[in-house]
């Protein structure tokens, strides 16, 4: 019975909590570039490449309620995925990397003081493919 | 139904982001910062209402970079034409650059345009300063300076407190601490905006006296 409810919500609402996603993750980026002024590095640019526009089509989408775009957008989060754990992995072994911010931050890059921006990005992009893949097949 | 109720949620969910958008916009960039850093190293003219502040460690590389990209065009335009007060706050972030942070600090003290000629030589991209040696090698180039008093004072590392209360006030500031940080009258900048910025305020300063 849950489980049929699940599925009915994300059926639902799924494509909505995808664009929520994407636009906390938009606003997120863009106060961490131009509120706390730290520069984003080449990773984090094709990461907003596949970030941005979701805000405008899911946003369209919603609003149109039109899942039909899901097929066209849903290799966006994929990619930015990727890059996210591409990104992840470079820090992690201390690989030379872009590094985001200026070189010379005292307190490391992270969210809240908790998790690295490339490991929250990375978790985003994941959250926007499976609901986008989910709310296409709970709504058949 | 279905489409009134997306529709709602889409145009709501935006209504709140754009509120706060301009909440966050209103704190910080419409109220600039007052930065109430007197203990700089102060250039140019102390009275001006242009006021630039730079935070910066002199062992980092993208610091050295502002020194040796931007800071000498605005040394010429308005920092030896009395049109701007030019601070640099010297913070230790960097493990192991007290030392050369006191060389600058005490360069400053006996000779400021000696300062800018000590910053040259630290900003070249083939500098190697590794020892305090490497620093008194630097600082002998230098006119003005008492190689002895120099060496003295910056073996006992003088400013090593004045360097730390930098860094208390500074992590007050700016959040997350990084260097180097610019500030114009109050409202944080980007280094290649500067020049920009500054003329758009020195035009106005002309306009309004």
């Amino acid at each position: 019975m849950l489980k049929k409810q699940i599925k009915l919500f994300i059926g639902r609402f799924g494509l909505y909590l995808s664009w929520l996603v994407a636009m906390i993750a938009t606003f997120g980026s863009l106060y961490a570039s131009q509120i706390l002024k730290l520069e984003p590095c080449v990773f984090c640019w094709y990461q907003r490449i596949m970030m941005f526009p979701l805000v405008i089509i899911l946003g369209m989408g919603v609003y149109r309620t039109d899942k039909k775009i899901i097929p066209y957008v849903i290799a966006l989060p994929l990619i930015g995925a990727l890059i996210a754990f591409i990104q992840t992995f470079f820090s992690y072994f201390n690989i030379t990397t872009p590094v985001c911010g200026s070189e010379c931050i005292q307190e490391s890059t992270k969210l809240f003081g908790l998790i690295d921006y490339s490991i929250a990005s990375f978790f985003s992009f994941m959250a926007i493919y499976f609901l986008l893949f989910f709310t296409q097949k709970f709504s058949k | 139904m279905k489409k009134n109720i997306d529709k709602l949620l889409i145009l709501t969910t935006s209504s709140v982001f754009l509120i706060i958008a301009i909440a966050i916009f209103w704190i910080d960039i419409a109220h600039p910062k007052k930065i109430d850093i007197k203990t700089g190293l102060s250039f140019g003219n102390k009275n001006s209402t242009i006021k630039l502040i730079v935070f910066e460690d002199f062992k980092c590389k993208i610091c050295k970079n502002f020194s040796s990209e931007f800071l000498p065009q605005i040394k010429n335009k308005y920092i030896d034409t009395n049109l701007i007060n030019y601070q640099i706050v010297p913070l230790a972030v960097i493990s192991g650059s007290k030392p050369i942070s006191n060389a600058a600090i005490i360069i400053y003290e006996m000779n400021k345009e000696g300062f800018f000629d000590f910053l040259k030589i630290i900003s070249e991209e083939n500098s190697m300063i590794e020892t305090t040696e490497d620093i008194i090698e630097i600082a002998k180039k230098i006119k003005g300076v008492n190689i002895e008093i120099f060496k003295e004072f910056l073996h006992k590392e003088i400013y090593n407190k004045y360097l730390d209360e930098n860094l208390q006030n500074a992590k007050k500031i700016i959040k997350p601490l990084q260097v180097p940080t610019v500030y114009l009258n109050g409202n944080s900048i980007k280094m290649d905006r500067i020049n920009n910025k500054i003329e758009e305020l020195i035009s106005y300063a002309k306009k309004t006296n």
